[in-house]
């Protein structure tokens, strides 16, 4: 059951962003670059979605895809549609300019993304008397009110500041106000955080979660890191070489099974506990190369899995993925796979044997409170003492 | 499965494995790069076949200028071998016809081109010398010596080139040794500029710092560590300065205040031939032409070397 | 403003020794050239003891040092002497001169500009594609053109084949504007077509890198028309170059107009520096290189200034 593209007339359906079987292809000198391989997903209206996956395995590149934001020279194929109407019937430029509008969104590095000759009264006020013809006074007072929402002190006089007088995470602070100014229907967050210190992430995070709380926005948080995205995504999708791999509502996103990919990223966290030698998994190889040719879904994932296993060192048996058929319905039915018993805990591998170990010498639970392996933790604990 | 086994203290256990992070750090900066693994590449304006062109005109031009001599049947400059303004023919004096004075004009652009190119080495040598010797020093000193390396910098560029030439030549003499001497102190500000700007950017590089630490003599780092990277600088810039010498020195011959007649200059002829381009176009065309091709062709490579260096075509 | 003053005043400080050496080494090249003013207002069929006379007058038999300081004394009071020339007072025909080249000047900048920011922002826009590649290879060939080339072909087009504009000459606006112009429009032509190509080049280059920065990203994503990206996102930061550009260039056109204006008989600065040279004309050779470096300088400052203008990064200091 696809989400369908529907027409004007018929009701407005959940979906506000809908993606089929997108494919992103550049030339490059040493040969055609296959971005995105055929991805699907859709985001509904006032839902928070996460996408988690290295540099390079597209997830900013299908968000600008969609937002027609794409190099020059890159082809697009598949369908894509915003608040229903379908965006193949708009003109690239006229396109832009509508989601312009009703999609905000708050790029990765602060200190680039500011035009360093023009003043911040200027650059935030642009979109919204463009879009919205306000006045210059209009624009100046929604401006000043935005900055004191996302806690820009001074907001009045520091409109008149230029760029370079604000610091990292003031600047972000700077864009997502910008990207509020014409109330858009979602707001991106492209890496938002991970140009900003550690310290200051967590306020941007809350930040947003806040203002698309209270402004009832979609929202999509694209990060590298699992931490960002786990608690504060309703579904997360999890990208690698161009394909997704892993989409499941978040609270599900450590349930066995756990994807091996996922749980590879899971394990490059590190944690506070852990001695300060230990080092870190990785995987050995490298990532697929955007210059490989496109494989139906089952090749790409058996070639694919054989890297991911290479995380531990002897891995039992292969997780089972869900159907490569997913679609934007899944979210509602989070196919996990084969259920979780007993024997079935040796199939994620040597984490859960490590944790079994853990739990058996004790303590396993206590150390993981609170951090990402909580749930890992109490999930392994609670199959030993066979409750579920 | 349980191995029972320690997880710190198994071996095979992905935490003692070595440690690579799973997650590349995300690029900074520009993040419009389309993806990590596409190269961007530089636009350039020379194409390959440009250069190829630059490269064969520019060989053929030199040889022609060093044999001239041993062309068979290549007359004199100076010699009259038709009347006025002939037409060209199929003789190989006469190939491009002849002058105003019935000279051949292909023998003049070939014994021309031995003056254009002779003066165009000869003063980027000498501004060379002059120009790399006072801005290292007054890059790699800095204080007094930088300033007076600035000084002399603005004194030369204060003035515009020609006026400058024309004193200098007047004061010298318009001879081949004068005319390379001003051509070279009007060149050297270029060099200085150059040189000093790449100096300073190398000075503050840590291996020089580390150098100087170690108690390396300044001459030893300057010639070892600073000179190194001042080569691509100039190996851009040089071509295009000995583009910028051939037309200035035309220029001078065109005012009459080149090499004397009748040693023949591609400036020269383009004046001679413009009173009379009217009716008789091939005697200006000609080196017309020849000096259009020269110029491109340094230019050309010029521009080849310079995108390959990775300077930006805006700095001067 | 106080520092602006202040870096005004460090700048035009700065300028003193570089007119004080170059006019110094202008008087002294004149000293070396052969022949004397003697000899040059009389012509051959003097006798030497009529030159002697003139020199004598002229106070060119006197120590050099003495003649410098009586002429950078006179020429603190605005006093440059009279031309050997003409007799007439250096400072008259330097004024007239001037006009005539920074009108010339201003002119070849206006239509290089007018030409050249266009087609470099089109060019930008559609980086490496036809367009951008002609118009690369055209100005190239443009640049490699020396100037005395360009007046014979813009001669060659526009008087001897299309006789729309006059072959030489000159009449001055106080005679009529619409006049001026027709004179004025070959010479001015002929200079643009260098430094319009070399604006192309400059501002293209500078025009393509700013519009992959990020911010220009940000701007598309914010749904606004190329147009004004153009326009008022990716100039601004480009604008430090093409100040730069237009900075060297005035330099360049203020005194090395030399060859338009012999070729086309403009009565201007460069043309009266040639004459100046043949016949050592001293104080006019003295007063020309004056113009010259306080132009320099003052450019200078201008171009410092506009540079903290546009970029608030900058710092004037």
């Amino acid at each position: 059951m696809s989400a369908r593209i529907t027409t004007a007339a018929a009701p407005a359906s959940e979906w506000l962003v809908n993606v089929e079987d997108l494919t992103l292809e550049i030339d490059a000198p040493q040969g055609t670059a296959h971005i995105l391989r055929g991805v699907s997903m859709a985001v509904r209206r006032g839902e928070t979605l996460g996408i988690v996956g290295e540099s390079g395995s597209g997830k900013s590149m299908m968000l600008r895809a969609v937002l027609g934001l794409t190099p020059s020279g890159s082809r697009i194929e598949g369908r894509m549609s915003f608040d229903d109407q379908d965006l193949s019937t708009l003109k690239a430029e006229a396109r832009r300019v509508m989601l312009g509008r009703r999609v905000g969104v708050v790029f990765q590095n602060p200190m680039t993304s500011l035009n360093p000759v023009r003043t911040i009264e200027t650059q935030m006020g642009e979109a919204v008397r463009f879009h919205q013809k306000l006045s210059r006074r209009q624009a100046r007072d929604l401006s000043i009110e935005l900055l004191d929402q996302v806690g820009i002190p001074n907001a009045a006089k520091r409109l008149r500041d230029y760029p370079h007088q604000f610091s990292g995470g003031m600047r972000q602070r700077v864009m997502i106000a910008m990207a509020l100014t014409c109330s858009p229907d979602l707001l991106i967050a492209d890496e938002a955080t991970t140009a900003l210190d550690v310290t200051i992430q967590k306020g941007i995070l809350d930040l947003l979660q806040q203002l698309q709380a209270e402004r009832r926005m979609a929202m999509i948080i694209v990060s590298h890191d699992l931490s960002v995205v786990s608690g504060r995504t309703d579904n997360v999708i999890v990208m690698y070489g161009g394909r997704i791999v892993d989409r499941r509502p978040t609270a599900q996103l450590f349930e066995p099974p756990i994807h091996p990919y996922t749980h590879a990223l899971m394990r490059a966290i590190p944690r506070l506990d852990m001695d300060a030698r230990t080092r870190l998994p990785a995987m050995g190889g490298s990532p697929p190369s955007v210059f490989d040719p496109v494989l139906p879904a089952e090749e790409a994932d058996a070639r694919d899995r054989h890297r991911w296993s290479t995380i531990s060192a002897a891995i039992e048996d292969p997780v089972e993925l869900a159907v490569a058929d997913v679609t934007a319905a899944d979210f509602d039915t989070a196919e996990t796979g084969t259920p979780v018993g007993g024997s079935e805990i040796a199939s994620v591998g040597v984490l859960a044997a490590e944790q079994q170990a853990g739990i058996a010498e004790g303590g396993d639970v206590e150390v993981a409170t609170g951090t990402l392996y909580e749930e890992i933790a109490r999930a392994d604990t609670s199959t030993e003492e066979g409750t579920r | 499965m349980t191995t029972g086994i320690r997880p710190e203290a198994d071996p095979a256990s992905p935490r003692t494995q070595g440690f690579n992070a799973v997650l590349k750090p995300p690029r900074l900066g520009t993040s419009l790069t389309l993806i990590p693994r596409l190269r961007r590449r530089r636009p350039r304006h020379v194409g390959r076949g440009m250069l190829w062109f630059a490269i064969i005109w520019l060989t053929v031009l030199v040889l022609a200028a060093v044999f001239a001599d041993f062309i068979p049947g290549l007359p004199a400059p100076d010699e009259k071998i038709g009347t006025f303004a002939q037409r060209p023919d199929l003789s190989v004096g006469g190939l491009l016809g002849t002058d105003g004075i019935g000279r051949s004009n292909l023998s003049r652009i070939i014994y021309g081109a031995r003056v254009s190119l002779t003066i165009a080495v000869v003063s980027t040598i000498i501004g060379l010398l002059v120009g790399v010797l006072v801005g290292v020093i007054g890059g790699y000193y800095r204080g007094v010596a930088e300033s007076v390396a600035n000084v002399i910098a603005n004194c030369l560029s204060a003035l515009p080139p020609l006026l400058l030439l024309l004193a200098l030549v007047s004061a010298i003499g318009a001879s081949l040794f004068g005319i390379t001497i001003a051509l070279g102190v009007v060149i050297a500000d270029l060099y200085i500029r150059v040189s000093k700007g790449a100096v300073i950017g190398t000075t503050s590089r840590e291996y020089v710092l580390a150098a100087r630490a170690l108690g390396a003599g300044d001459l030893r780092i300057i010639v070892k560590e600073i000179l190194p990277n001042l080569v691509p600088v100039l190996a851009a810039i040089i071509p295009m300065a000995m583009a910028i010498m051939i037309v200035v020195e035309g220029s001078l011959s065109f005012l009459g205040y080149g090499i004397p007649a009748p040693t023949p200059s591609w400036g020269g002829m383009i004046a001679a031939g413009s009173d009379i381009m009217r009716q008789f176009p091939w005697v200006i065309a000609w080196p017309v032409i020849t000096l259009f091709l020269t110029v491109l062709s340094f230019n050309a490579i010029g521009d080849y070397l310079s995108s390959r260096t990775d300077v930006r075509e805006a700095k001067l | 403003m106080k520092t602006t003053l202040r870096a005004i005043g460090s700048r035009l400080l700065y300028g003193i020794p570089v007119l004080i050496i170059v006019t110094l080494g202008a008087a002294a090249l004149m000293g070396l050239m052969p022949g004397s003013p003697g000899q040059a207002i009389l012509g051959d069929a003097a006798t030497q003891e009529q030159v002697d006379a003139i020199n004598e007058q002229l106070g060119y038999n006197q120590p050099f040092i003495q003649r410098y300081l009586e002429w950078a004394w006179n020429a603190l009071h605005g006093d440059f002497g009279t031309t050997l020339f003409t007799q007439e007072p250096v400072t008259d025909v330097l004024m007239r001169r001037l006009a005539v080249t920074a009108e010339l000047a201003g002119l070849a900048l206006f239509i290089a500009l007018v030409v050249a920011i266009p087609l470099a922002m089109l060019a930008a826009l559609r980086a490496g594609k036809l367009l951008d590649r002609t118009l690369g290879l055209i100005t190239s060939a443009l640049l490699s053109i020396p100037s005395f080339v360009s007046v014979v072909i813009v001669s060659l087009i526009f008087v001897v084949w299309l006789s729309w504009f006059p072959a030489t000459g000159w009449v001055p606006p106080s005679e009529g504007l619409g006049q001026n112009l027709y004179y004025a429009f070959l010479p001015a032509l002929a200079l643009s077509i260098y430094e319009g190509a070399f604006f192309y080049r400059v501002i293209r280059s500078d025009l393509t890198g700013t519009l992959r920065e990020d911010f220009i990203l940000v701007a598309r994503a914010k749904g606004l028309p190329r147009s004004y990206i153009l326009a008022r996102h990716a100039m601004r930061p480009s604008m430090t170059s093409l100040v730069t550009v237009m900075g060297l260039a005035l330099g360049r056109l203020l005194g090395g107009a030399v060859i338009v204006e012999y070729f086309f008989a403009v009565p201007g600065l460069g043309a009266e520096a040639v004459n100046a040279v043949s016949i050592k004309d001293m104080p006019m050779i003295q007063a020309i290189v004056t113009v010259c470096v306080v132009a320099y300088v003052l450019i200078f400052i201008v171009v410092d200034l506009a540079y903290a203008w546009i970029d608030p990064r900058v710092s004037v200091q």
